[in-house]
């Protein structure tokens, strides 16, 4: 199926039905007539989309689309290629399928995800696969690449997930973060990992190490080999070839909480 | 049948069904993969009193690899798909973990698995740490020089085991140049091993023997010294040295391509016959007949 943007909101529309489990097994007659929130109001997919068949199982979806709230919400499985910007909550509670946005995404993209894939070839916004406030958990699964830079509050809370960003990161990358792997390659804000607790945070720019972790080592950390050949297999982030067989500063922290969680900071 | 002046007996290789894996070994250059490697197939040439058959399956370039580095992939053969996980947990435990800057991967990319990495984990003793790429774990276990890096499922598969054939000389010499080159060109077919010394069996063997205890025995009717009391034997009277060529592969293709490379490097002057060992079905359930090899 295809939608293509026709008119734009004047206030940010919630489209969670936006996903290939709810519109691949529609007609395209019965996609025009589903259900979306413009602002407070309930319209008509048809309002704002024009629907057409796809030539395949793939979810089309096109325009600027920065109003547009939860596309790819609930997602379970399947494919959803988006052309264009995308508002927040993009992917919210993912738990499986594969949604790449050839744009940039706003704030709060895949909060409480599980499972499933998210490719951003443009810039993301604040609270990437962040726990909702007051949540002791964020997301547990999948997996985000972002291209781009972000902003702040990256990972808050992530437990288990994997996260890649080619350009800079914002402020408390990773804070709080329980589990998981967190990937960057541009520069760091500050207070990049504070009150982490398990978990991987690999900077291939220098960072300004809080005082609660510490040096353990310089080496080179195989894992991140495989990392980046997965990397560079499947996106157009540039990976120097000198990270590829380069070490790695290894620190330890936070030690204000359990302090089983590294930064791995390219050395050389 | 024949192949150059060598007779090409009319008969089958009866080969078993086992079950295998495939590891991939890489460190930080060859000399280590290497090391790591040989370690992890050694005193693997039997199941009878090995209890796996393991060999370097090809050796690997950087690119080939899953970290770029360079590498080994390992065949490993055993009965049972249980015994296949125990025998890969001490193999890789006490042999590839050990070798300094090694790292572990399953080479086989199938449903059924066998948890390796999972169990070896606990060599870390609460330090290691587990890491996902799409729907793969690996386990970074803390060691002297960093980490050993090994994932947790290893795909496994029915294979086949005990696929050969035996060369027959008319001296050691002559047979030994056979075996030799067979064995050179039988290396570069991907997915089998030859598990014996240098992939030749001077001692083939037969399913029983005469006393009850030993499931096998000297397969008697090709030991020349022996000819002349024997009434059953195969050995033809101008040959005086028997070899045989066992192939174990991850399926009948890699196997049937491989006894046929190996047939045909070792059909040359002073090479008498090839024939293939087979048990009238007692043993196994697959049969290479020679003449749909030539």
């Amino acid at each position: 199926m295809k939608l293509k943007l026709h008119t734009q909101p004047d206030v940010p529309l919630e489209a969670e039905c936006i996903t290939p489990g709810v519109i691949n097994k529609l007609k395209p007659k019965e996609v025009e007539k589903l259900k979306i929130y413009h602002g407070n109001r309930e319209s008509d997919l048809a309002d704002f989309f024009k629907v057409s068949k796809g030539k395949s199982d793939i979810l089309e979806v096109e325009g600027d689309m920065h109003k547009i709230k939860y596309l790819g919400a609930n997602m379970s499985s399947g494919e959803m290629q988006i052309e264009g910007d995308v508002g927040a909550h993009l992917g919210s509670a993912i738990s499986g399928g594969f949604i790449k946005i050839n744009g940039s995404a706003a704030d709060w993209v895949a909060p409480e995800m599980t499972g499933g894939r998210i490719h951003i070839t443009g810039n993301g916004g604040h609270c990437i696969a962040s726990a909702y406030r007051g949540a002791s958990k964020g997301v547990t699964g999948g997996e985000i690449i972002i291209e781009g830079n972000v902003k702040n509050e990256l990972g808050h809370a992530m437990a288990g997930s994997t996260m890649v960003v080619g350009g800079k990161c914002g402020d408390f990358t990773g804070v709080n973060m329980i589990s998981g792997t967190i990937l960057t390659f541009g520069e760091m804000g500050i207070r990049t990992g504070a009150g982490m607790k398990r978990g991987s945070i690999i900077c291939m720019n220098n960072i300004e190490v809080l005082p609660t972790f510490s040096y353990d080592c310089m080496y080179t950390p195989i894992y991140i080999k495989l990392l980046f050949k997965y990397i560079k297999e499947n996106t157009k982030i540039t990976i120097d070839e000198k990270f590829f067989s380069g070490s790695f500063h290894r620190w330890s922290g936070d030690a204000i909480e359990m302090n089983r969680g590294e930064l791995l900071v390219y050395a050389a | 049948m024949k192949i150059n002046n060598t007779q090409i007996v009319d008969t089958y290789a009866e080969a078993f069904s086992m079950w295998s894996a495939k590891v991939i070994i890489t460190a930080e250059n060859d000399y280590w993969a290497e090391g790591a490697a040989r370690a992890m197939t050694g005193m693997a040439t039997s199941v009878i009193g090995c209890k796996c058959e393991a060999g370097i399956d090809m050796k690997l370039s950087p690119e080939e690899t899953p970290d770029g580095r360079p590498g080994y992939s390992i065949l490993l053969f055993t009965m049972d798909q249980k015994s296949l996980a125990k025998r890969l947990i001490e193999r890789i435990g006490q042999c590839v973990m050990t070798c300094p800057t090694t790292a572990c991967f399953s080479g086989y990319d199938t449903e059924e698995t066998v948890n390796v990495g999972g169990a070896l984990r606990y060599f870390g003793d609460g330090y290691q740490i587990g890491k996902k790429i799409q729907d793969k774990r690996y386990w970074r276990i803390p060691v002297f020089d960093g980490e050993f890096i090994i994932q947790e499922n290893f795909g496994v598969k029915e294979s086949v085991g005990g696929g050969n054939f035996y060369i027959l000389g008319d001296n050691v010499k002559n047979c030994l140049d056979a075996c030799y080159d067979a064995v050179k060109v039988m290396k570069r077919v991907a997915n089998v091993i030859m598990p014996f010394p240098k992939g030749v069996v001077r001692s083939g063997s037969k399913v029983g023997s005469k006393y009850k205890d030993l499931v096998a025995s000297t397969n008697h009717i090709y030991c020349p010294t022996i000819k002349g009391v024997i009434k059953d034997s195969a050995v033809p009277d101008n040959v005086h040295t028997c070899y045989e060529i066992v192939v174990d592969g991850s399926d009948e293709k890699s196997v049937s391509e491989a006894m046929k490379v190996g047939m045909h490097a070792a059909a040359k002057d002073g090479v008498i016959q090839i024939t293939a060992g087979n048990f009238g079905g007692k043993l196994g359930k697959y049969k290479f007949f020679l003449k749909d090899l030539i």
